[in-house]
């Protein structure tokens, strides 16, 4: 009867340490896959990279919308451009602005950048645009968002394997579903963020603009009151970005080196990208010139006045009606 | 003697068995352990972030005046510009923007996010349609000249150089 029990204990102890060993050798092996993930990293080609990036793009598209504007992304492609040429790896960049109010803007692979109706509705200047489009451009120039698809667990890994020629068909499509996915619902890494504030402070400042202009922005951010408008406009920023106080902080620091110098471009940028376009059609504002308030109302783009009347030269100040 | 060495062996196997099992755990509780921390750490971000809403409710932004801004060679005339600090939309104020431009196609909304501002997973899984695929190529094609460049820097007093292109 001892011996009995003598033996089950052996065999049960012998199955338990082959089940710990079994499972201690399937975390190490994925450890190492990981591991080989990152050693064996090797850039996806430019081909590779235009591809996926513009797959991506029509997913990115397909979610959001294209704001059909012609001249409007005439005027945010010049302002990419502008700073895109600051920077040193060569990538065709092209600058899109997505249809909603949503305020962000994303980068994918092979340049592609976006930003949205919201965001340029929030802007105040041509040197924040600058500084949002600049923080995208260096995630592109230093790979960011592809260097997180490769890191990713090793069934992603495989697909990725499987992309060392330039993809197509289904697989392309798996592969941009990976990337937009990844890029509007996951947080870039703390210190991938970081790098692209930092890139993206000195694009902005060696292009002419006032570097200043990603941090105002941010602040601007940070100060609009919890409302569930807010929320809504604000909820994928915050999901898929660090806390904005840590951003602002950092960015002040760095800004500390930098000359208080730089264009801000106000009215330029006020003359290319109309808020009133971008206010519900319907909605009722009120002027409010020095002599007294005028109301209107949001028709096609533009505020038509139903009240009052402007005298020529009159400066005047819009506030939405919440 | 038999039955030492029959005892011996179960001893040796409980200890090894005792062993795996011990890093077994001491993996299962660190991650337990990141997974917690990495809780406390969203909880504690999310405190941060209540608290700095709470804090920089009604706080002004940026005030500071813009630089010099040349306008395009085709400006508005200055009746309809403005030049006055820039406020929060979000029950704020903004400066009345002159421009040319007019409501093309905005379908003015917030397309593609649910009322917390995440993106609807439906969109996530819904694959690309051809239009969305031609739109991306269309993208492709907005020319900027270096004509157009150079003229959108001079009047813009914005740098004329570009930094030197890495192969």
């Amino acid at each position: 009867m001892n011996l009995t029990r003598i033996f089950l204990g052996l065999f049960a102890a012998t199955l338990f340490v082959q089940s710990s060993h079994a499972q201690l050798g399937g975390v190490l092996k994925n450890a190492q896959k990981a591991k080989k993930a990152a050693d064996i990293y090797t850039p996806w080609t430019a081909e590779q990279e235009q591809a996926i990036g513009q797959a991506s793009a029509a997913k990115l598209i397909n979610v959001f919308r294209l704001y059909d504007n012609a001249e409007m992304a005439k005027y945010v492609n010049l302002v990419g451009a502008t700073v895109a040429r600051q920077c040193g790896r060569s990538v065709p960049y092209h600058f899109g602005i997505l249809d909603t109010d949503v305020v962000t803007a994303v980068s994918l692979p092979g340049g592609y950048i976006f930003i949205t109706r919201g965001a340029l509705a929030n802007l105040h200047n041509e040197a924040e645009l600058a500084g949002v489009l600049a923080h995208e451009v260096a995630h592109v120039d230093r790979r960011h968002l592809e260097k997180e698809i490769r890191a990713q667990k090793t069934a992603q890994f495989a697909k990725e394997e499987a992309a060392s020629h330039v993809p197509a068909g289904a697989e392309l499509v798996a592969i941009a579903g990976s990337v937009v996915t990844r890029a509007l619902t996951l947080q870039v890494s703390r210190d991938k963020e970081s790098e692209a504030d930092k890139v993206g402070v000195e694009l902005s400042s060696k292009a002419g603009y006032d570097p200043s202009g990603l941090r105002n922005f941010l602040q601007f951010l940070a100060s609009v009151p919890a409302t569930p408008q807010s929320k809504q406009a604000l909820g994928l920023w915050g999901s898929t970005h660090p806390p904005l106080a840590d951003r602002i902080n950092s960015l002040n620091s760095q800004l500390s080196n930098y000359p208080a110098t730089g264009q801000k471009l106000a009215e330029r940028y006020a003359w290319y990208v109309n808020p009133p376009a971008f206010m519900h059609e319907g909605a009722s504002a009120t002027l409010s010139p020095a002599t007294g308030e005028l109301d209107g109302i949001v028709s096609q783009g533009v505020i038509v006045l139903t009240g009052g009347k402007l005298a020529e030269g009159t400066r005047v100040k819009v506030r939405p009606q919440q | 003697m038999k039955t030492q060495t029959r005892a011996g062996a179960v001893l040796l196997a409980g200890v090894l068995a005792g062993s795996s099992y011990g890093m077994t755990l001491t993996l299962r509780q660190g991650a337990q352990d990141n997974s917690n921390q990495q809780g406390q750490q969203n909880k504690d971000k999310k405190k941060k972030n209540d608290q700095q809403n709470t804090n920089t409710n009604g706080a002004q932004p940026n005030t500071a005046p813009p630089a010099n801004n040349p306008l395009p060679n085709n400006a508005p005339p200055s009746s309809s510009s403005s030049s006055d600090k820039p406020t929060p939309l979000f029950g704020g104020t903004i400066g009345l923007k002159s421009s040319r431009q007019t409501k093309d196609s905005a379908t003015l909304g917030f397309n593609g996010v649910d009322p917390n501002g995440q993106v609807q997973k439906a969109m996530l899984s819904a694959a690309a349609t051809p239009t969305d695929a031609m739109k991306a190529q269309q993208m492709t094609q907005i020319a900027i000249t270096p004509a157009d460049l150079a003229q959108f820097l001079q009047d813009g007093g914005l740098n004329p150089d570009a930094a030197p292109q890495k192969p």
